[in-house]
């Protein structure tokens, strides 16, 4: 894997605030990225120094023998498997795998433009935040486009190359209102992506506007 | 309370799992995550009730924990911050936010070893004081109050970009000290 998570998003990721959508893509990346799994410590390590250095906070009247009372009447049977550990040989991430199922072929796609098939994963209108998959035909170019806010794209099929490189399955290719890019794909079979964003894309032609303020990505 | 919960302690907690050992933890860090729960939006009554289930969580999966895979504080705080995502989910009406949880580090899985963890730790928060306190501050935003990139953003007067990259120069000094220790 050669485009990993910006470090900013591995720390957002670590703190726990960076919004679903995006969480989402970074577990789907970590889930086959060793280095970035590695460097997931380092996150994580700052938030135990963080919440070492923090200043106490009361707690309630006897909170550690209610505590213990609750405990000891909990059966130690309850814990649960880690979550990564089913040999998960599909090419979808398994994090998705409740979401969109393990095989691409039972993804229901809409058609969204010629050579473009689109399936809604989750929508929250009130962060307008998006989680969309992509289907996109060999050799067909999305328009050149800005970014209204933060996008995510994992590949989870085929490859498609952009003015920042090439992007194969378990890659990341990031971009924020900084960055404009015109992907077009590169593999000889359909390109599956799946999208996060926050913010409406924004092409640099008035038509590809146009068709964006209709159907939504 | 000045107790340090180090190595050996945990050692001892988690092969005895005695209560008045539990109870010197409890008192370590319930009142550390009640804290984080508060400066992130929750109320008392809600952050007593996620230290609560934290607590519940270690005082189960203690034998989960692996010292060789990070310090004992970090899984505390890795514990916490799934509950607080869990937390706000179940306010929210968001569709898919049940899937963020970091796994915890556990024996269970193979992975990276942070070898030396006593000098990993004394590195990391030297590394953390030395920070510059612009650094230091979005950090504090992010991990502390659970803040976006746009909402640290928005409460600085900053561009989203500065704060991006402040995180990245945050995340580097700690890499630098960290990264040859992760096997």
């Amino acid at each position: 894997m050669k485009h990993h998570p910006d470090p900013a998003t591995l720390i957002s990721y670590s703190s726990g605030s960076l919004p679903s959508n995006f969480s989402i893509l970074v577990s789907s990346h970590l889930e086959k990225c060793s280095e970035c799994s590695k460097n997931l410590h380092i996150g994580i390590e700052m938030g135990g120094l963080v919440l070492d250095k923090l200043k106490e906070e009361k707690l309630s009247e006897g909170a550690f023998d209610k505590f213990l009372n609750f405990a000891r009447n909990i059966n130690h049977q309850t814990l649960s498997m880690p979550k990564n550990l089913d040999n998960n040989i599909s090419n979808i991430p398994s994090v998705l795998h409740h979401y969109i199922g393990k095989n691409i072929s039972d993804i229901k796609w809409k058609f969204l433009a010629p050579g473009i098939k689109k399936h809604e994963v989750g929508i929250d209108k009130e962060t307008n935040s998006y989680l969309t998959m992509l289907k996109i035909n060999p050799k067909k170019k999305i328009p050149e486009h800005g970014h209204s806010g933060n996008e995510i794209t994992l590949v989870i099929d085929g490859s498609f190359k952009d003015e920042h490189g090439q992007y194969y399955p378990g890659d990341i290719s990031e971009h924020d209102t900084s960055t404009h890019h015109q992907p077009v794909v590169s593999s000889k079979d359909p390109c599956i992506c799946i999208i996060a964003t926050d913010g409406p894309l924004v092409f640099n032609n008035f038509f590809a506007n146009l068709f964006q303020s209709f159907m939504r990505i | 309370m000045m107790f340090e919960i180090d190595k050996e302690f945990v050692a001892k907690l988690k092969a005895d799992k005695n209560p008045d050992d539990f109870e010197v933890m409890f008192k370590y860090y319930a009142p550390r995550i009640k804290s984080l729960l508060i400066k992130s939006g929750a109320d008392h009554a809600q952050a007593e009730d996620i230290m609560h289930d934290t607590m519940l969580n270690i005082w189960q999966k203690i034998d989960l924990y692996n010292s060789d895979k990070g310090s004992f504080s970090s899984w505390v705080f890795t514990i916490a911050r799934n509950n607080r995502i869990d937390l706000l989910r179940k306010k929210s009406s968001q569709p898919y936010t049940d899937i963020t949880e970091i796994e915890i580090i556990s024996d269970t899985k193979d992975g990276q070893t942070i070898i030396e963890e006593d000098s990993v730790r004394k590195n990391l928060s030297n590394a953390i004081d030395s920070l510059p306190e612009k650094q230091k501050e979005i950090i504090q935003l992010s991990y502390i109050n659970d803040m976006t990139q746009e909402e640290i953003s928005k409460y600085l007067s900053i561009p989203v970009g500065t704060v991006k990259s402040r995180m990245r120069l945050a995340y580097q000094k700690m890499k630098d000290n960290l990264g040859g220790l992760i096997i």
